[in-house]
């Protein structure tokens, strides 16, 4: 398979995520669709290794999942707290600074 | 037909779909179900790029840990929480697809323009496990502790802001 | 070290009234005006007595002021400008003795100490001045002072214009002036007076300087600010016409004369000559006393403009220094009348008053005989002086003599319609002597109007500018006889109480400054206000009010439309990140 189709496949992960993210009012749905965005971008980054024939891509895809798995806690924690606060999770809700 | 070739047209479409039913669910819970989806079929298009490893970790951190952790957290905060159609930023609605398209065109005409370098003839090393072990505690030494300590922190992070607070006592003038 | 001890002496009562002067009483505060002023006034002593020991100028440099050729901090005394300092500082702090108790019940006292303190040091800044700027910024600071004294009673509409009015007519001289120091400097490239002395003079800048002095002191055409300025405090009116403000002019035409073109100073003699017969008619047809002084100033600076026009020098600083103390005493006398009867001032409801306030009254006569001209009195002397130096110009001569006799009249006239007429109203029936702290002051000024010229006739009072000439006989007789005609007319026609001589259209039009006020207003100020009108109507409302609107508007949309990028909504963020991401994407990918 030529990597160019590895790439497309990344790219239209990647618009369906960022559609999300900005579409979806649920800190949840956002949160799902970042990660939509990482595994794009993982995805992406392993087909480059193979086509260089250089493990590194994919030494970052696993350092891209580490991150991942960081910024989900630390998510996860902002959305319950979130929602012990304004008993809701969408973000629009939460707009405090709004001028 | 290569067998990368038949688990490119397989998985390919698969995650394709499910992404775009996590992106589409209203109910978060459904929308996590079709992220693991295309989790789990990204995990198997890593296995046809000759990354077995990152295929397992995929599976074993991101389809398992972080996802049981999301619909955990889902479960926790309950039914009520469903994406409902908001009426405040209606704009936005449209905005963000189209947003989305403007960059998949933007991507992929950069990546159809055929300038990509060219391909190496080597294949990757056999003994891909180690490759990655040799690169990780090589060149990447400080990225990986350095990734380490984000852990650690992000643990604490969510910790100390997930943690029922017991108001005045310890944030007097709240 | 003196010389600047004089000069600031003044100023620091000034700062020191203005910043403390809230927290202390109203005659605490004329006392330490007053004290700061005799002390001044003491320095200016010593200061002559070294000059009579012998010393020929005083110089204190006290430092660097502006990157200009001579525009330095530096003060200068010489002969001609010692006898001013000494009879600024002398006289101005009579009178501030007088303001005290004047303005026992005046809630602005502070202001006015103040304000009187500053205009005592802006005069001296002039006369002492060692080049045109240091001068032009004492001539400006009199400007400020003498609208801050006259608009004193700000909450009387009348008194505010008179300031505003003041101002504004100083204001045409000012720029004069200014624009001369400017031609000056262009042409010599320094500022400083010793410097410009040996200098050739220039016509332009010599009528420049010119117009400046006869706004500041109110010769025509620019007279028409000073009658008004009789709307502030009554002190203030003698410090303005005896000490401080008017005599400006005169004292700029002394100092500058080397600078001055010849035409103009003829040229200045002329314009003296008319304005002192025509604002001696005009003083004999008033009605309000304090009037009949002011316009009786303007005449005798015509006068003193006469002297410095023709180069007599000494007979100008001569009848400058008397007319100080006649008119100071005259004022202040003016204003113990208006103490005794209540703010009266139309000399139509007064009389009598010789018997009820005898010392006022003796005050005043010495004023009078001084104004006058009637021997022994100061004026005499120093109105001889002119006469005698107009000898040669026979038109001004005439003129000269012919204002004696008029001015004789009026002081005859008002002394016997304030002082001697029946008492006409119940103010004048019930006027009561003044205190003895605004007494005082009065007596001693009286006291020098009366033998102030004999003093320097006598030469016992050295006025530091060599020029006395002898009289001619035929003149001293031509002059004391019109003098004292012209009283004895004046005290005979009115003794009995207010009359009408002429017809009464006549008398109106003439006690109107013969209409050059009405002039004014008709052929500048209503245009000017017809054209603000036009311009408030017209452009105001539809170019600039649009304008503005406009910019607001504008403004308001723009903060509409760009409070939207802050309006705390996480996904409009996220929505502006990636399409700001996708346009650099496609900028650096697919160019």
């Amino acid at each position: 398979m030529p990597t160019e189709a590895y790439l497309l496949l990344g790219a239209g992960l990647f618009a369906l995520g960022a559609a999300g993210v900005v579409t979806r009012t649920s800190a949840l749905s956002v949160l799902i669709a970042v990660e939509l965005m990482l595994n794009a971008v993982n995805l992406t980054f392993v087909a480059a290794a193979r086509r260089y024939a250089q493990v590194d891509g994919g030494v970052i895809a696993f350092f891209v999942i580490a991150v991942a798995a960081a910024e989900v806690a630390v998510g996860l924690g902002i959305i319950i707290d979130l929602a012990r606060r304004k008993t809701s999770v969408d973000v629009d809700d939460a707009a405090d600074l709004r001028g | 037909m290569t067998p990368e070739q038949a688990i490119f047209a397989i998985a390919g479409p698969i995650c394709l779909v499910a992404g775009f039913s996590a992106v589409r669910q209203r109910e978060p819970l459904s929308a996590a179900l079709s992220l693991t989806v295309t989790l789990v079929s990204l995990a198997v298009l890593f296995l046809g790029l000759d990354a077995p490893f990152l295929a397992f970790v995929q599976i074993a951190v991101y389809a398992g840990a972080i996802m049981v952790l999301l619909i955990f957290v889902i479960m926790l905060l309950g039914v009520s929480h469903v994406d409902m159609p908001t009426l405040q930023r209606p704009s936005l609605g449209l905005a963000g697809p189209l947003i989305a398209l403007a960059l998949f065109a933007v991507l992929a005409a950069a990546i159809l323009r055929g300038s990509l370098p060219a391909a190496s003839a080597d294949p990757l090393p056999e003994d891909h496990v180690n490759a990655i072990a040799d690169l990780l505690f090589g060149r990447y030494t400080f990225a990986f502790e350095a990734a380490s300590v984000l852990l650690l922190a992000a643990l604490v992070a969510a910790v100390v802001v997930a943690r029922k607070r017991s108001t005045a006592r310890e944030w007097p003038g709240r | 070290m003196t010389l600047a001890l004089v000069v600031a002496l003044p100023l620091a009562g000034a700062i020191v009234i203005a910043l403390f002067g809230g927290r202390l009483s109203r005659s605490l505060i004329g006392l330490i005006a007053t004290g700061a002023l005799a002390l001044a006034f003491g320095a200016a002593l010593a200061i002559a007595q070294a000059f009579a020991a012998g010393k020929g100028t005083l110089v204190a440099e006290l430092g660097p002021w502006l990157p200009i050729r001579g525009a330095d901090l530096t003060l200068r005394i010489d002969p001609l400008t010692l006898p001013l300092v000494v009879m600024v500082t002398g006289i101005s702090a009579l009178i501030c003795l007088y303001s005290i108790d004047y303005l026992g019940h005046d809630t602005g006292a502070q202001r006015y100490f103040a304000a009187l303190d500053l205009f005592v040091f802006a005069m001296l800044l002039i006369v002492a001045a060692s080049n045109l700027l240091l001068l032009f910024a004492g001539w400006e600071l009199v400007g400020l002072c003498s609208y801050l004294l006259i608009a004193h009673y700000r909450e009387r509409p009348v008194a505010a214009s008179a300031g505003v009015k003041a101002f504004l007519v100083n204001r045409v001289g000012d720029a004069a002036f200014l624009v001369g120091i400017f031609v000056i400097f262009a042409s010599f490239h320094t500022v400083a007076l010793d410097e410009l002395t040996t200098r050739p003079p220039l016509l332009a800048a010599s009528a420049l300087l010119l117009v400046g002095a006869l706004a500041k002191s109110a010769q025509l055409p620019l007279h028409v600010w000073l009658p008004d300025a009789m709307e502030g405090p009554t002190p203030v009116s003698a410090l303005i016409h005896a000490a401080t403000m008017v005599t400006a002019g005169v004292v700029l035409l002394l100092r500058l004369a080397p600078l001055l073109h010849g035409d103009v100073l003829s040229d200045a003699a002329v314009i003296g000559a008319a304005t002192a017969l025509f604002a001696a008619i005009v003083a004999l047809a008033q009605t309000d006393h304090k009037r009949v002084l002011a316009w009786s100033t303007i005449s005798q600076i015509g006068l003193m403009f006469v002297g410095a026009g023709i180069g007599a020098a000494f007979a100008a600083l001569f009848h400058l220094l008397s007319h100080a103390f006649f008119k100071a005493a005259l004022f202040l006398g003016s204003g113990s009348v208006m103490h005794a009867t209540d703010d009266e001032l139309d000399m139509r409801r007064l009389g009598g008053l010789a018997r009820r306030t005898p010392l006022t009254t003796l005050a005043f006569a010495c004023g009078a005989l001084g104004l006058a001209a009637i021997p022994p009195a100061a004026g005499f002397f120093s109105k001889e002086q002119i006469a005698a130096a107009a000898l040669a110009h026979p038109a001004l001569l005439v003129v000269v003599l012919a204002t004696s006799a008029v001015t004789a009249l009026y002081a005859g006239r008002l002394f016997a319609l304030v002082f001697i007429a029946p008492a006409a109203s119940e103010q004048a029936r019930g006027a009561h002597e003044s205190p003895p702290l605004m007494l005082a002051p009065l007596l001693v000024l009286a006291a020098g109007a009366l033998v102030f010229g004999l003093l320097v006739s006598a030469g016992a009072v050295p006025l530091g500018v060599a020029g006395a000439t002898e009289a001619p006989l035929a003149l001293s007789v031509t002059s004391a006889a019109l003098a004292v005609a012209g009283a004895a007319l004046g005290l005979a026609l009115f003794w009995r109480g207010p009359r009408s001589i002429v017809p009464l259209s006549l008398a109106d039009v003439a006690r109107r400054g013969f209409l050059i006020d009405d002039l004014y207003a008709a052929a500048l100020v209503a245009p000017f206000r017809s054209l603000a009108r036009l311009l408030d109507t017209g452009s105001e409302a539809l170019v600039v009010q649009r304008s503005v609107d406009a910019v607001a508007w504008i403004v308001g949309r723009g903060g509409v439309i760009v409070r939207r990028a802050q309006g705390g909504y996480v996904r409009v963020y996220e929505a502006m990140l990636l399409a700001a991401a996708v346009v650099l994407l496609a900028y650096w990918s697919l160019r």
